[in-house]
């Protein structure tokens, strides 16, 4: 290839010509002049390829996508920070599209509301919600969650902004679903999973059926059936579980086996009607073990009271944890 | 060339140099999208056929319009296919520490460099060219949301592509790490 600018009369008649072919409808006598231009020189096939798949490429289709985000305006010191990385993009797309609810969206003419679809939704502590989508997908948001989600044409995308969600996504293979979360950003290749999304924007991933990938820190990770990535402050883990149920947190249930105390709270507290917290950092990092009925906080603090010496005081607004 | 004695019962017009070219084109389409040069020859000659076969009972204007439409579905199509099963065999050693596939990191250097041209567009030019690729509305519609007229709204989509093609020749020939794909690249050999 030579570094000779291509912007020779030609380019602008290949780029109106492919302005004008990508039209729904094409009057025939537009089309019969299309055809005789096209086979009139090869070098106007050849840059109407150019064009063509220029238009038609994934890399153009992602640039669009991220311009459109860098345009709403509390994410646009993100994109200056710089675009590049893996995790700078997912940032972006995650605070973008939290900030485009329902009301944001462009008006969009002659396309079917399926086609394009977007909400905002979260639950409060102790609550679920069955959220059925428009493609036949299914989401269930556990207590404290929140995510929206915005269809288009080309992809789906759920951004989880907290909490805890199981998917079943109906596999649309020329829609692909994605999972934005802060640092990582999930594509699904498949169909269930469950996604917890821990403090300090760490993730649990586990796949029940099909597979999904994960891109975390510039990395993609492919998990199939009955693997759990874990992403922490920077480590990642892979672990494998018991995928023939459902995720305990379904039933209410918690399975904690030597995790620290205020990952369980957090589980916790998206039943608590009053949120628990721990008063003491030490008390916080401390493993506890056991299956817990996290849907009932009160048997499940009581618990921790008996087993691990651990102060309960209730209050009004807040329980507070302390070392006793 | 197998294609071309099938030809028996096409219409005598179009001459098996014809679609020699629209193969050219087509190829020429799908190796900038897929940049596999086999998989290129492979959907050129799949979408070639097809539409010979589909001329034979329909009335078709612009072969060429028709043979790129079919290489668009046969790529969607080779990828959705691919998409589950292409790393299979990674999944057992998913150590956590493979670095991207190289295409992946191509891909985001060229978006960085369409991203660029952008951001850089008249942001008329740019809010016409989005609403159209990303947001798929139409032209008209388009013209009606930002009062101009249809054909204004192709001059901006026009104007918009041309600059995202100069990005991405200037991002190619600056990619100092890859030239060695770029100039090999057997579609930018067809023009000559």
């Amino acid at each position: 290839m030579t570094g000779k600018p291509a912007l020779t009369p030609s380019a602008e008649q290949a780029a109106e010509w492919v302005a004008i072919m990508r039209a729904p409808t094409i009057e025939p006598h537009i089309e019969r002049r299309f055809e005789m231009w096209i086979s009139a020189d090869p070098d106007h096939a050849a840059l109407y390829a150019d064009m063509c798949a220029l238009y038609d490429g994934e890399t153009l289709a992602e640039a669009a996508r991220l311009q459109r985000v860098s345009e709403r305006r509390w994410v646009n010191w993100r994109v200056a920070a710089g675009i590049g990385g893996a995790i700078a993009a997912s940032w972006v797309a995650v605070w973008s599209l939290t900030g485009m609810g329902a009301d944001q969206r462009s008006p969009v003419g002659n396309t079917s509301p399926e086609t394009y679809y977007s909400a905002s939704l979260d639950t409060g502590a102790g609550e679920t919600l069955e959220v059925p989508l428009p493609d036949g997908s299914l989401m269930i948001l556990s207590g404290q969650s929140a995510v929206s989600i915005t269809y288009a044409p080309d992809r789906r995308d759920v951004v989880l902004a907290h909490g805890e969600v199981w998917f079943e996504v109906a596999s649309e293979p020329d829609r692909p679903f994605y999972v934005t979360l802060p640092e990582t950003e999930v594509r699904v290749l498949g169909t269930a999973f469950n996604i917890d999304l821990l403090p300090d924007h760490g993730t649990e991933v586990s796949v029940y059926r099909g597979q999904v990938q994960v891109d975390s820190g510039g990395r993609s990770h492919r998990l199939g059936v009955g693997e759990q990535l874990t992403t922490t402050a920077g480590s990642i883990y892979l672990t494998r579980f018991d995928a023939s149920g459902q995720p305990d947190w379904r039933g209410g249930w918690y399975e904690a086996e030597d995790v620290p105390l205020e990952r369980l709270i957090t589980e916790v507290n998206r039943f608590s009607a009053i949120p628990v917290q721990i008063d003491d950092a030490a008390l916080a990092a401390k493993t506890v073990s056991g299956r817990f009925k996290v849907s009932d906080p009160d048997s499940v603090l009581s618990g921790i009271e008996a087993l691990y010496g651990v102060k309960v005081k209730r209050g009004k607004t807040v329980i507070a944890l302390t070392n006793s | 060339m197998s294609i071309c004695r099938r030809q028996g019962r096409v219409e005598p017009g179009r001459q098996n140099e014809q679609w020699a070219d629209i193969q050219a084109a087509t190829r020429r389409y799908a190796l900038n999208r897929t940049r596999q040069p086999d998989l290129a020859d492979d959907i050129a000659q799949q979408a070639v056929l097809n539409a010979i076969e589909y001329q034979q009972t329909h009335i078709v204007i612009s072969l060429h319009a028709l043979a790129f439409r079919i290489a668009d579905n046969l790529i969607k199509g080779h990828f959705r296919r691919l998409k589950p099963s292409d790393n299979i065999e990674l999944i057992s050693e998913l150590a956590c520490s493979q670095p991207l596939p190289d295409r992946i990191t191509e891909d985001r250097a060229e978006t960085r460099a369409m991203l660029k041209a952008l951001s850089q567009m008249p942001p008329l030019r740019r809010d016409v060219f989005l609403r159209r690729r990303l947001e798929g509305q139409s032209c008209e519609d388009i013209g009606r949301a930002l009062k101009l007229n249809t054909k204004a709204v192709e001059k901006h989509i026009t104007r918009a592509l041309v600059d995202l093609h100069a990005a991405r020749r200037r991002w190619r020939t600056s990619d100092s790490l890859r030239p060695i794909k770029a100039d090999k690249n057997p579609a930018e050999e067809m023009t000559g």
